[in-house]
Order: C-alpha cells, then structure tokens, then sequence
C-alpha cells in the first residue's frame, strides 16, 4: 500500500456523487439532500440470464479483455492491396462454395441463397443448366462455408466460388487479411439469388475484365486506405452500409488513374469505369471487409463479451463472441421492417441475409445512423429516430470509435464494440439498416429496412461465457 | 421562520460550504449579484461572496453546490446588479427558492509534516510584496490570470507551511481585483480551493508523478485559461520551495499565452 | 361485477412504484379490487388468489394490470386511473434531458454520465450481483442495499471491490453517512469525529442517534452488511472500512456495531486496529452482552463525555387502571432487525425463551402464521418477510395488521414497538402508528382488557419528521415512548401482568 494512494480512491473526503439502479425513494432522497445523482433506467434482464450474467460479470478478466477488444477494434487499419481470384486469395477448391452467415444446409437454404448457389455452380462450369446444378446441390455434391470461416465477408447471399475475384484488405497493425466479393451492381444479380445467363455472363465479365483492370489499378497506384475513406464518409452523410453513395465516389476518385493506365483495351476500362461508377454501393465491398479486419483483430481475447460477428445466411442469424472464439450462436433470422420498392411488400421480403451486418459490429451501419438521417427515406422512421437509434447503441457497446466520428453528435466516435453482458442486462438489440431481398430468387431488392438480431443469439453466447469463467479466485 | 413560501414556488436543493454558511443562515438580507454565468452566479451578501454552482461546473470552495446540471440553471434572467434576498437558510431568484439542505466541507491542501517544510530560509527568499502587486489583478476576466497563479502559489505555500507573509500580502491587496477572485484567493490562503485543484496541489507536493498526471486533465479544464494559470503557479511556488525537485511532469502543461514565468520573482 | 385483466409487454416498474399505483387505482370510485404488478411468480400467485386469470405466458418482464369493478363502465375509469398514475410514475423516473438524450440504461452508463463516486442498488436480489459487479468495475465504492444475495456471491463482490480498492456496504445494507451525505436510511445527526463501522442497519441507526442525544457527532458511518464479521465473509468489508477511517483526518476514534463476530475475524480485525493506530470501540450485541446504550454509555465514560439521561416521554393519562386485566406476553413488533434482536436479548435475561422469525434458539422458531401464545418478538424485516414487498419502514400495512390482531387477543401483555425516523423512512409515520395505537388500546379496553405499549422512537431533533412532535402523538395516543431501545423493553417488561 503507497503512502500517496487514498483509501477508497478518496471517498470519505468528498460528498459523494451517486448512480442508483432500483427504487426511486433512494434516489429522491439524495437529490432532496443536494446531492448528484444519475438514475439507472433500470429493468430485469432478458429472462433466464441472471445466473450466467452474475458469473460473466464477475470475471476478473472481463473489464480489462473488453478494454483490449476495444482497442484492437478501433486501432485495426484497412488498406486495400490487391485484388486476385478467390482461389489465389484463400486456396478455395474448385466444388468449394463460401457463402453469407452462419453454417448452412441446402435443405435449409432460403431462395435467394439457393439461387445463388444454382448461379455459382453454373459460373464455374460444374454443371450445365440449372436443374442440373440444383440437383447436384441437393444431392451434397459441392461444399458449402461459411465466408466467416475464411476470414472474409459476402453481402446479401455472399456466395463466393474459386474463380470470382475478390478486394484483399490488409490490417497492418495486427498483421492480417481480409477479402469481400467485387460488387455486381444493382438489379437481377448473383447475390440476390438470380442465376439466369445475363448473370452468369456478367460474372464471367467481371473474371475476365474488371478483376483484372482493378487489381493493376490498385497496384500502380498502392494500397488504399479504406479506414481513412470510412472517417470521411460518415461526414458526408453516409453510414457504411445502407447508404454508401460519398464512400463509393471518394473510392472511385482513388482508383481512377490506375484503372484509366490499365493495361487493357479502352473500351473494356471505359465499361469497368462505367460500371463502377453507376453503383451507388460500390463502396460497400470494401466497408465490410474492413470492419471484418476490424473485428478479427479483437478476437479470441479469453473472457471478453464483445460481439465479432453478426450474419446471416437468409434462414439463419448468427454471432460469434470474443471470450469464445470461432463459436456459432444462431437463431431464426428476423425478416426487416420497412420501405418497399415499387408494388412490393412484406410478403415479398426474405428474411435478413448478408455479411454486411459486420459492419453494425464494427461500429458503422446502423450504430451510424445519426450520421445518416436521410437514410429514414429508405427504412421508414423519422430524422430523431436516426439520431436516438445511434443514442441508444451507445447503452450496449464497449466505447467509441476515435476515428469514426458524428458531426450532429458533437464528432462523438460511433458505439463501438457491442457487448454481450449489456444487452443481456438492457434488452436492448444491436439495430441494423438493411436492404431487403425478394424471397423468390432472383428477385433482386424489395426494399430497405430496420431489423434486429434474434434475442436468444444473446442468452446462449452468454451461457457459453459462463462456462469458460474460471473458477475460483 | 421568516417569510411564508408560496404553493408556486420551486424549492432548489442546494448543500452549503462551511466557508460561508453563516452569510446563508445568518439574517436575511438584500444581496448583490456580482456575476451571472450558466454554470455559476456570484452574490455578494453583506461583503461575503457567496458563488452559487450546478452540479456539472467546478465546486468552488465557498460554493453553494446545486444537484442540477447547468442545463437547468435555476436563475435565467438574473443579471449583475440585481438584488436577491439571501439568509435564513434561503436564497431566493424570481421564480424559485435555493434551499440549504446540507453543509458541506471543502477540501483543504494537506499541510507537510513540519521538517519537511522546506528550509526555513526558502520562504523568506519570496519577494513577497513585490510579486503579489505584480500579479493580483493582472489579466482578463472574472478570476484575472495574475490571481489564479496567486491562488496556485498560496495552496503551495500553505501545505509548505509558509503562507503567511504571501497570504498577508494578497488579504492587503484584494480591492486590487475582482470581489470574485479576491474571495477565491482568500480561501486559497487558508489552503481551500476546488477538490481537483486541491487533488494537484497534494500531488505535486508528493512528488507523485501518477497522481499529477491524473489530477492535471481536471485542473486544465477549468475556465478558459484559470486552470493553466493555476497549474503555473503551483510549479512556479514549488520550483522555489523545492529546487532540487523533480518538475518534468508539470512542465509538460500547455503554457497560457499571455505570460510566460510570473515576474517579480527572483532569489535573494 | 366486471373483471379485466391485461398483459403488457416492454414496461418495467419497480415493485414498490407499482405497490402504490395499485394503491391508487383500488381507490377510484366502482374499482373492487386492483392489481398493478409484473408477472413474477409471486406476484402471480397472489393476483390469481385474488380471483384473476393471468394468461399463461406472462411472464416477470410483462406488466399485468387487474382490476375487479362494480359495473363494466368502472373498468374504463379504472384502466385511466392506471394509465394516469403510469404516467405519474414515467415522469419522475426521467433522468431529464428530454428528447435530447436517452436515459442510462445499465448502473455503468449512469456511472459514467457524472463521474459518480458511488453506486446505490435496490434492485432485486438475484440481478443486484451484476449491478454490483459493474459498479466495482467502473471503479465506485457500492451501498447494496438489495438482501437475498448468497454468501458466496458477498465474498465474490468484497474480494473484487478489495482489488479495486472500492468498498461494498451490504448486502442488505440500509444506513450509511458519507460525507454529510445520508444514505438509505439514516438519521440527520450533528457532524464530529466519530466514525461508525456497522453490520447492522437500525444498530447503527440507534447508536447514532443516542450519540447525537449526547451532544457527540459522526464522521461517517459505513455499513458492511450483516454477515461480514461472520467466518465466511471474513470481515472483508470492515477490513476496508477500517483503513479508510483509520485515513480520514476527520475520523478520530471508531465504533464498530455488530453481532458478535467470529472469533478468528475479531481477532484479524483488533490486530489491524493496533496496526492501523485506530481507536476503536466494539459495540458488540449478544446474549451475556451489555446492550447497545450501555456500549455507547461506557464509550461516553471513556471519551470523558457526560451521560445524558436518555429522553423519553410518558404516555398521557398516566399508567392504566390496575384493576384492568392484562395479559402476561412480551409482543415485540419491530420494523428494524437488530433493535428486534436487542428486544430478545434484553428481554430473554428475565423471561426466558422468546419465539420469533429471528430466534436466539431455533426451537423456539414461529411457524408460518408468526403466533405463539408465549413471549413473541417479529422482526418484520426480516428477508422472509419481504419477499415481494416492501420493506415494513416503506409500507407499514404488515405490523399493523398484526397490531390490531393483538389487541383482540387476551395473552398479549404489554406491545413493544419500534419506530425509526430520519431519510427514507415515511416522512409522517406518527400519525398512522399512533392511530393504530390507539384503536388497540380501545379495542382491548372494550374487552375489559389494559394494552400497554411502549414505543422506541430512534431519531433525532434534526430529522424530517421531528421526533419531539413524533413522541408527543404517540404519547398522546398512550404508548411510553423512549429513545433507547433497551429501556423500552426493560419498561415493557416492568409493565406485563403476572403469568396466572
């Protein structure tokens, strides 16, 4: 014990200033007697949690594993490098099949996963019309992985085969890659579940032509900093995943003079300019794998509570936590409440499907929705409910981001780093902004909108905390 | 119990500082508003000055310290030269009565064991006099800048034992500056000052570079430039008490623009 | 008669809110009956033993709203008084900034919104470890009012709140003084340089205010919870207590309240005192045992204070008519658990066995319907007395029920009651105990029966309730009243009519 440090941090030589959680009369009687106090808002925790969060709570470890998941989280880089077929960038094997979320089944498989799948198995040549590929599908044929278990992402289906070419990420801090599918754009395309042939040759365009045209733009022109375009966009209105339009124009401006010297006939760069260039989401590829580096670095920290990922396969919703590494917590994936796109409607939405969830994980998307208020365009609600849905986040998240600021928030970094135990204890759900996929495949979007993960994904990650608590002082 | 209060009335709870509880139960009398400010409103009430603080600004050692936050300040409207009625338990704004629930006591600079209380020939090396007109009263605003390094100086001394001639000098001085800051300093010279200010004073005395470095954030971020100016003092008044000490870890403090080293100081 | 029952979900409300919301709406002109309560499984029970069908999927975090009206139009009125005292509820609870700004919803973000430097929990047992948890790990010292917390979940907090060097006051832990700062429940006393270390509530909250009755007055007062000095907690708490005290320039000498500690734990506990260079005065409470105003007296003797003769104030009218009948049974009711138990101990000595929910000898333990014909002394706050309701200083409905059973049976002698004033306790308890009184008095007198009672008001001059108008109603209602627990009982004692 040092002679300068004050016992109980100096408690007794002060009035003390106090937070309550239970009855009011406790609180009222301090606020009659001058004193500060901050009341809790308090409510009982999800039901049937209270014996695991006591345990988890009381880990030694927790305060200071969050604290280092937090700092990993929020010092990961992302810089774009290079970009290569899926078969160079992660050894994937030919009948090998990535796709969005948790593990899945065939039987299992939602429409627009399915026709993704039938598209893919077409694109490289593994069977020659669709019902031959869905019969192979069906029959176990191929291999299906998640992206997750790779190391990388896939928005919507997020179906990835060998020969698709993908943005390699680097996070040179904590020394590791991450990759994501190059975007299709807008329309009947591969990851809404469309397989017909204008899609599968537009795959074949982007194998042949824009990969090839991208990964030497990248190259002459060196690594893009992705983080830095993330801080920037977040000023311009957009949050990184339902809205993307001033991310993808900064990321254009980037990768123009490389793509423009391309070795390649003119015409093949001015469609690959042009067709970049038409898709407001163009960003979106490069804003997930980033946020997927970001989560990455703050995994496997024994005794953390952190959530590293969130995704869903269309059927499913899935998330992984720091304190129990690689393991799967599911739940039935909600279907997303908002706005239709032309005659469509509710009946018309697929449940929640993408990778694109980690961005929420990472502290972008809908945890940003403050920077973003004309996003209530899109999914419904109105501008304070933009502001109060970022608000609230910051009751269940670890910290903030010091980078990834909100001007009409005071440039207050967005809630990052979600936390088990507190959603545990509030109730309160991580809030994602979402497109919707058509049930039907092939669809395309229907809409965009709010959802949540399913409540149970909490309970049972926090059970499996629980039970790697050590025991004992 | 002197005036009836109305069914409309608000009735603000407000913890008084034992430096000035007497002004606020003592008879009730018309007092002067010397300064309106949203975390803070200065009263004069018969010659004591009495500030009036919420919850989220700096508790002042002679405060009054309200439970709200400046968000909700009880005396919108107010302004300097308006009269209130303080005493009696009350201070009572338009609108609205601050009633004392409560005596609080401020902190105080500890005082050093006497052998360490520097030799005894470094107090009499401070050009008392001289240094204190230098400084009282010089600078902008509420608390002049020359007034909070005095104030820094002053905690010093006291914990050094060696207050009294500085603390002599400033008490024949104070009509030199604002009542505001004379009041302040006169608390500083018996060793009273804001629990984060108090908190540094100590540290640094301690030679804790730990504590220091927790306590600074807090100082620096009163006022505009008072904490910086506090900060000064204090390093100028133990650079002379304690030269062979170790200051690096004061003298990485983001210096005020508007003067360098107080002036008036030199060694016999 | 009309009956509507209806589930909400996502609103929570604390019991003790919602015990008066109830309270509200039964009042509403047409309303029968009225419940207003989360779906826990007591509470559950108790609105499905009043006659309502609860929906099987109710669940504790669903609000459930039962009223029984005289006509179907009743059931609107009621359901908008519900709504009215809702809102009522809603407004006060808001942590302020309106739409700005959303309320903290974990005791961390709450913490964290003013940098508080302590955390007050009253939350249900069972959820309090976490609050706890997260406020040691925010790095605030805890007052965990909430009881029902195991003995293993006590050290698992005090051993994490020692490595954070943070103190956890409880659990069960109602009184504590930091700073001038009352906590819970507690006395307005003068302030002085005696520091208190308490694993007792109502002890502490005794000895303070006969401290204060001698012109003495406290630094702090630190509650450690009931079981700390017991072997398994160690004294953990008042380890941390001790230190800090034994810091505090305004800390002279200490007075530790307690039941008697393990011997180990009290043998740690004066080595550290020794160590510390602390003064301290153990005011220890137990059979054989001085009771807690002859420890304070003889702690006044060894500071050189005068004793003062310890107020009291005598029941009008005199003592009752002689010839009257009286019963030959000591019925202690208390509100406060360590005056209950100095009751017994004071009262043992000369009566032998006293049954109760809290006894000195299991055997002599009440059944479930807290009756004996013998000598009887209730502590009503006990844990298994407020599972699902308030504690008896909050909602007093309990001890006065059995008051009135009291007086319409013939064993009961003499009744001893506590009352305990100061912050939190009702802020005009008087009235409604002495109304109680009196309607005793008078109900044994028409039997031809004399009911005593004698009061032990623990209080001071300076607290809300003002104690001297407190003592003169209840003295005008007919009970004695004292401000030393002990010598009340021994004047219930003197008061009780023979066996035969």
């Amino acid at each position: 014990m040092t002679t300068s440090s004050r016992p109980l941090h100096g408690l007794l030589e002060a009035d003390p200033v106090v937070a309550t959680a239970g009855v009011p009369l406790l609180a009222d009687a301090l606020s009659d007697q001058a004193v500060r106090v901050s009341r809790t808002q308090w409510q009982p925790p999800m039901a049937g949690t209270e014996a695991d969060l006591a345990r988890v709570m009381g880990d030694p470890r927790r305060a200071a594993a969050n604290a280092l998941a937090l700092e990993r989280m929020t010092s990961a880089t992302a810089t774009l490098v290079d970009v290569r077929p899926a078969s160079e960038v992660v050894g994937l094997e030919r009948g090998t099949f990535l796709h969005a979320g948790p593990p899945i089944t065939w039987e299992r498989a939602s429409g627009p996963m399915r026709g993704a799948l039938i598209g893919a198995v077409l694109f490289e040549g593994l069977a020659d019309t669709a019902e031959d590929a869905e019969h192979r599908l069906a029959a176990g044929e191929f291999t299906l992985e998640p992206c997750h278990h790779r190391g990388g992402v896939g928005p919507m289906a997020g179906v990835v085969s060998p020969s698709m070419w993908l943005y390699v990420l680097r996070d040179d801090v904590h020394d590791a890659t991450s990759w994501c599918s190059l975007n299709e754009g807008l329309g009947k395309v591969l990851r809404y579940g469309a397989y017909g042939p204008e899609v599968i040759d537009r795959l074949h365009w982007m194998t042949r032509v824009l990969g090839p045209i991208l990964s030497q733009a990248v190259r002459s022109t060196g690594p893009i900093d992705i983080r830095a375009i993330i801080t920037q966009m977040l000023q311009m209105g957009d949050e990184g995943h339902n809205r993307n339009r001033a991310g993808s124009l900064m990321l254009l401006r980037e990768l123009l003079p490389g793509m423009i010297t391309a070795d390649a006939a003119s015409s093949d760069v001015a469609e690959a300019v042009r067709f970049s260039g038409a898709n407001e989401h163009f960003f979106l590829n490069l804003g997930m794998p980033a946020c997927k580096l970001a989560t990455m670095a703050a995994s496997g920290i024994p005794g953390s509570s952190v959530v590293t990922v969130m995704a869903r396969n269309g059927t499913d919703f899935g998330i992984q936590v720091s304190g129990t590494g690689d393991e799967w917590f599911t739940g039935p994936a909600n279907t997303p409440e908002g706005l239709f796109l032309g005659a469509f409607g509710p009946d018309d939405a697929n449940p929640d499907i993408g990778d694109s969830a980690i961005t929420e994980t990472g502290g972008i998307g809908g945890f940003a929705m403050a920077a973003a208020p004309a996003i209530v365009k899109f999914v419904g609600g109105d501008v304070p409910f933009a502001l109060r849905a970022t608000r609230t986040m910051y009751e269940i998240t670890v910290g903030e981001h010091p980078a990834y600021q909100v001007p009409i928030l005071g440039f207050r970094g967005t809630p990052t780093a979600i936390d088990v135990t507190k959603v545990a204890r509030t109730g309160i759900l991580p809030q994602i902004n979402t497109g919707m996929a058509g049930r039907v495949a092939g669809t395309g979007q229907v809409g965009a909108g709010l959802v949540t993960p399913p409540e149970q994904c909490f309970p049972a990650a926090l059970a499996a905390l629980a039970a790697r608590v050590p025991d004992g002082p | 119990m002197g005036l009836a209060v109305g069914p409309s009335r608000q009735r603000v709870p407000g913890a008084v500082s034992a430096l000035t509880a007497g002004a606020v139960h003592g008879p009730l009398v018309r007092a002067t508003v010397l300064g309106v400010h949203a975390p803070g409103l200065y009263l004069d009430v018969a010659g004591a000055v009495v500030p009036v603080v919420t919850a989220d600004a700096v508790p002042l050692a002679t405060a009054v310290r309200l439970a709200v936050a400046s968000a909700d300040t009880p005396w919108r409207g107010l302004a300097a030269g308006d009269a209130v009625l303080v005493g009696e338990g009350l201070i009572r704004l338009p609108g609205c009565d601050i009633a004392a629930v409560r005596t609080w006591c401020p902190t105080r600079v500890r005082r050093l064991p006497s052998p360490e209380c520097g030799s005894g020939g470094q107090g009499s090396h401070l050009r008392t006099h001289g240094g204190v007109e230098a400084l009282l009263g010089r600078g902008p605003g509420l608390t002049p800048a020359g007034d909070d390094a005095l104030a820094g100086i002053l905690l010093v001394a006291h914990a050094h034992g060696v207050a009294g001639p500085v603390a002599a000098a400033v008490r024949e001085r104070l009509g030199s500056t604002t009542a505001v800051s004379a009041a302040l300093l006169d608390a500083a010279a018996d060793g009273y000052a804001a629990a984060t200010v108090v908190a540094l004073v100590d540290a640094a005395v301690a030679g804790d570079a730990a504590a220091v470095a927790r306590a600074l954030p807090a100082v620096l971020a009163i006022g505009h430039t008072s904490g910086a100016d506090l900060v000064i003092g204090i390093a100028a008044a133990l650079r002379h008490l304690r030269p062979l000490r170790q200051l690096g870890h004061l003298c990485q403090t983001p210096a005020s623009t508007t003067h360098t080293t107080p002036i008036g100081w030199s060694a016999a | 008669m009309s009956t509507h029952v209806e589930l909400r979900t996502g609103a929570y409300h604390d019991s003790v809110s919602l015990m008066q919301v109830s309270r509200v709406v039964a009042g509403t002109p047409g309303v029968l009956a009225a419940q207003v309560a989360m779906a826990t499984e007591l509470n559950v029970d108790v609105l499905t033993s009043m006659g309502f069908d609860v929906p099987p999927e109710a669940g504790p975090n669903d609000l459930v709203i039962a009223l029984r009206t005289d006509t179907p139009d009743a059931v609107a009125a009621g359901l908008a008084a519900v709504a009215d005292a809702l809102a009522a509820l809603r407004a006060t609870s808001d942590s302020g900034g309106g739409d700005d700004t959303v309320a903290p919803r974990t005791l961390g973000s709450a913490a964290a919104r003013v940098d508080a430097t302590l955390a007050v929990i009253s939350v249900p047992g069972q959820h309090a470890v976490t609050e706890a948890f997260d406020a040691i790990t925010s790095g605030l010292s805890v007052m965990l009012f909430s009881d029902n917390v195991s003995v293993e979940d006590e050290v698992h907090l005090k051993d994490a709140a020692a490595a954070a060097d943070v103190l956890v006051m409880g659990p069960d832990c109602g009184t504590a003084h930091i700073g001038g700062v009352a906590l819970g429940f507690a006395n307005v006393v003068r302030p002085g340089s005696v520091g208190i270390v308490a694993a007792s509530g109502t002890g502490a909250q005794q000895v303070m205010c006969l401290l204060d009755a001698a012109g003495v007055g406290i630094s702090h007062c630190l509650g450690v919870g009931g079981r700390d000095l017991k072997a398994a907690v160690g004294g953990r708490s008042t380890r941390q207590a001790l230190r800090a005290l034994a810091a505090d320039p305004a800390t002279d000498q200490v007075i530790v309240v307690s039941k008697p500690p393990d011997a180990g734990v009290l043998a740690d506990l004066e080595a550290l005192a020794d160590e510390l260079g602390l003064q301290v005065h153990w005011a220890v409470l137990g059979p054989g045992r001085p009771d807690l105003t002859a420890s304070i007296e003889s702690f006044l003797v060894a500071q050189g204070v005068p004793v003062p003769t310890w107020p009291t104030w005598a029941a009008a009218g005199g003592g009752d008519d002689p010839l009257l009948s009286r019963g030959a049974a000591l019925r202690g009711l208390f509100c406060g658990g360590t005056l209950a138990d100095e009751a017994i101990t004071v009262a043992e000595g000369g009566l032998g066995g006293i049954h109760s929910n809290i006894p000195h000898d299991p055997a002599l333990a009440l059944g479930a319907d807290l009756r004996h014909d013998g000598h009887v002394v209730i502590d009503f706050g006990d844990d298994g007395l407020t599972r699902g309701r308030a504690h008896p200083m909050i909602d007093p409905t309990l001890r006065r029920e059995r008051i009135a059973a009291e007086a319409l049976d013939p064993t009961c002698g003499v009744l001893l009651l506590d009352l305990v004033l100061g912050h939190g306790a009702h802020p005009d308890p008087a009235d409604e105990l002495a109304d109680a009184v009196r309607t005793a008095r008078a109900t044994a007198l028409a039997s031809g029966r004399a009911l005593p009672v004698v009061v032990s008001l623990t209080g001071t001059d300076g607290d809300p309730q003002h104690r001297s108008r407190c003592a003169e109603v209840l003295a005008a209602a007919g009970a004695d009243v004292y401000l030393s627990n002990a010598a009340a009982t021994r004047a219930a004692l003197s008061l009780l009519g023979s066996a035969s």
